[in-house]
């Protein structure tokens, strides 16, 4: 009994504490972008293709780049990013990503800001066709452009400067909008069932687990 | 021979009586006394005649407590996931809302298309739905003038019953819908959003019934470590991925239910013996589930075993009659599939309505391919396989990682160390949980047959959800069905696992490590919402 009691204890104040560590943090935020629109379907692949490009200014403390490929099951993506011919920062992100329009790849924070980078994108091999999104670099008709035919938008992404806790109160307003039930008043709802759960929870472990 | 030995009623707790008195008075008395006695206990025998009000109080007694706790937080916690998500974000939800709304509209079975209500097309337009599903970086909205514009629609009573499809959820039977048109009526006089909040609260009224069920089945099946149920119970009463989707307008909510019924009633069997009313249960529960969604397909198979070793076993105590109890669970079982195809025909439709197409179109390939695909959505290939999955393990990156965090409309995910981290706790739960199958492996043996049956039920499952993947993938060239949700039906199976793991830590400890998964599925929980709401509203 005593040893469950202090397994809940300490296991609740790990994740207090890292709830406490998580909030502090400050979300990521797109700090630039290479400006190329990101035109959905643009082309397909089926995987292990490589395509450069011009990656404008990336900003200082990029820490992750979000590309404009999709699928539902995704290959690995890697990138590299050149300014000249000095490699500056990579990163990938493994296959199996979910069904998103973009793909964020994080990569070796960047200490200072790149101008005129070089990004080079390499897919591996993928199970299901790999949508390509962006511009195509030339005006075609063709409907099945593969990667090194479209210019890709990329968005590079840093912590912003703001912390989630001080971003809180906004945070709480947002989610009183597009609901049933609208105003901020759903946050303390949503944290009373939390907090509920978690005593329950706590209550019945002590009681049974002995 | 000892004292307390030769005594006829042995024991302390018997009273010692007077000697019995003598003479007619006295005789008058014992027999006054013996009528009065008569007469008392004729009336208790009266008052003892079960009625069903008794009946059912006594069964709502039997209910361990703490399963209609572990009930209570999964209803709480789904409620919470209701709030957290945003309407729409949940896969297919505006097709199964679609799907209740002509139902309750139009009293009838929508088509597949995908042309909702005017009402349905109007909020989903003022919610951006399209905009944020599948863009992580775009989130929900988040100006007052768009909160007006979205509530100037929906006080504007557009028409509801202009439906004319339900897109991929017209394939599916109409149980679910049919519970989800109870709160849709209840909210009718309220705004589209009020209606489907009420419908994700019966889906966490569902989640409720799983958490239940899953707590007898583990009781069952460990019937000798009652501290184990509650950890199983409770992991999966915390689990985020079924608060996720019973926090939604969703059949896989209702699925789960009637799976964790199904292996609860399974388990019943295989520990007491298969009865007439538990045959009925059975049945019903498998009519239920076929009812529900298509995915309780999978599980027949296991369901049909169990049934059989269940009336073999069955036979030495009631002999032939066991064999009526297998008719009359199947029997139960399939009538509603052969209402339906009975229904279709006679109206001139295909057997099995919309479903028909999805068999027709079965088997693309050989059977050989077939197999092999489903192998390796699952298990690292084997040699002489065909690669199919090129660049990915499934096992790890498909179900692993996307098991342990990815919601919205399966776009909102973990950072990849998560996963990492994940892994590391789910090696250390696989040890301890090798290690009671080791230390219980004498009574695994007895149980093997019951082992087996829920093996096949998961083959079952696993096989269905492959193949329809490999169809997936052969028609359409789409990365298949890799959504770990549809393995919700085997979560009885899970909170098995994680109770016996927690067993495997010895007498001395079992407890407590049993306490940390519960905290361990909790933190889980709450770092999923977060991760949710830093999605949609950061």
């Amino acid at each position: 009994m005593r040893s469950v009691k202090i397994a809940l204890v300490a296991g609740l104040t790990l994740v207090v504490i890292a709830i406490g560590v998580t909030l502090s943090r400050a979300p990521l935020s797109v700090a630039g972008t290479n400006s190329i629109p990101a035109k959905l379907a643009v082309g397909h692949t089926w995987g292990n293709a490589h395509s450069c490009q011009r990656g404008g200014t990336l900003p200082q403390g990029t820490s992750v780049i979000r590309v404009s490929l999709s699928a539902d099951v995704g290959p690995k993506v890697s990138l590299s990013v050149f300014s000249g011919s000095r490699l500056l920062t990579k990163g990938e992100r493994g296959a199996g990503w979910g069904e998103e329009e973009t793909v964020s790849v994080p990569v070796r924070r960047v200490s200072h800001p790149v101008r005129n980078a070089f990004i080079c994108t390499t897919v591996g091999p993928s199970i299901a066709h790999l949508q390509i999104n962006g511009t195509p670099r030339q005006a075609t008709s063709s409907p099945t452009l593969g990667l090194r035919d479209v210019l890709l938008r990329m968005e590079y992404l840093r912590p912003g400067r703001k912390s989630w806790w001080s971003l809180a109160s906004s945070v709480a307003y947002h989610m009183g909008l597009g609901h049933a039930a609208s105003g901020t008043w759903i946050v303390f709802l949503m944290l009373a069932l939390m907090l509920a759960v978690v005593i329950l929870a706590s209550r019945l472990a002590l009681r049974e687990l002995r | 021979m000892s004292r307390r030995g030769s005594s006829k009623t042995p024991g302390p707790t018997r009273r010692p009586t007077k000697p019995p008195a003598v003479g007619t008075r006295a005789f008058n008395r014992r027999r006054q006394a013996s009528k009065k006695q008569t007469v008392r206990k004729q009336a208790r025998r009266k008052r003892s005649v079960p009625t069903p009000t008794l009946h059912l109080r006594e069964t709502l007694r039997r209910i361990p407590r703490a399963a209609l706790l572990c009930a209570l937080i999964a209803c709480l916690n789904a409620a919470c996931w209701s709030i957290i998500t945003p309407p729409f974000q949940v896969p297919d939800e505006p097709a199964h809302f679609a799907y209740t709304q002509q139902l309750a509209q139009n009293e009838r079975l929508p088509t597949a298309g995908e042309s909702y209500s005017t009402e349905e097309e109007l909020v989903l337009q003022g919610l951006h739905q399209e905009a944020v599903q599948w863009h992580p970086e775009v989130h929900t909205i988040s100006s007052a003038s768009e909160q007006h514009k979205l509530q100037a629609d929906l006080a504007e009573h557009l028409p509801r019953d202009d439906g004319q499809g339900a897109g991929v959820a017209a394939s599916q039977p109409p149980l679910y819908y049919l519970l989800e048109t109870i709160p849709y009526g209840l909210g009718s006089a309220g705004t589209l959003l009020d209606q489907l909040e009420l419908m994700r609260l019966l889906s966490a009224l569902m989640a409720a019934v799983t958490a239940f069920f899953v707590f007898l089945f583990v009781r069952e099946t460990l019937p000798s470590t009652p501290w184990a149920w509650t950890v199983g119970g409770l992991c999966v009463a915390l689990a985020p991925l079924l608060g996720f989707m019973s926090g939604a307008v969703n059949p896989d909510a209702m699925l789960a239910s009637v799976s964790a019924a199904t292996f609860y009633c399974l388990a019943r069997g295989f520990r007491r013996g298969l009865t007439r009313n538990l045959a009925i249960a059975l049945g019903a529960v498998s009519a239920i589930g076929f009812l529900t969604k298509l995915n309780f397909i999978g599980l027949a198979p296991g369901v049909v075993l169990g049934l059989i070793v269940l009336s073999l076993r069955a036979r030495r105590t009631y002999g032939r009659t066991a064999f009526g109890y297998l008719a009359l669970a199947l029997a139960i079982a399939v009538s509603p599939v052969f209402l339906y195809l009975l229904v279709n025909l006679a109206s001139g439709h295909p057997g099995l309505g919309i479903v028909s197409g999805t068999f027709e179109s079965w088997h693309t390939g050989s059977v050989f391919r077939e197999i092999s695909h489903i192998w390796q959505f699952y298990l690292p290939r084997l040699p002489g396989m065909a690669n199919d999955f090129p660049g990915i393990s499934t096992t790890r990156q498909i179900w692993f990682d996307r098991g342990v965090g990815l919601y919205g409309w399966l776009d909102t995910s973990f950072p990849v160390w998560v996963d990492n981290v994940a892994l590391v706790a789910a090696g250390l739960i696989a040890l301890l949980y090798i290690r009671s199958l080791v230390v219980v492996r004498a009574v695994l043996r007895e149980r093997l047959v019951e082992l087996v049956v829920y093996l096949v039920m998961t083959i079952g499952l696993l096989v269905l959800i492959g193949a329809s993947s490999y169809l997936n993938v052969a028609n359409e060239g789409s990365g298949g069905w890799a959504h770990p949700r549809y393995l919700l039906p085997l979560l009885p199976l899970l909170a098995a696992v994680l109770a016996l793991a927690a067993r495997g830590a010895g007498r001395r400890w079992g407890p407590a490590v049993g306490a940390l998964l519960v905290v361990l599925f909790l933190a889980h929980d709450i770092f999923s919402q977060l991760q949710v709401i830093a999605r949609f509203y950061g």
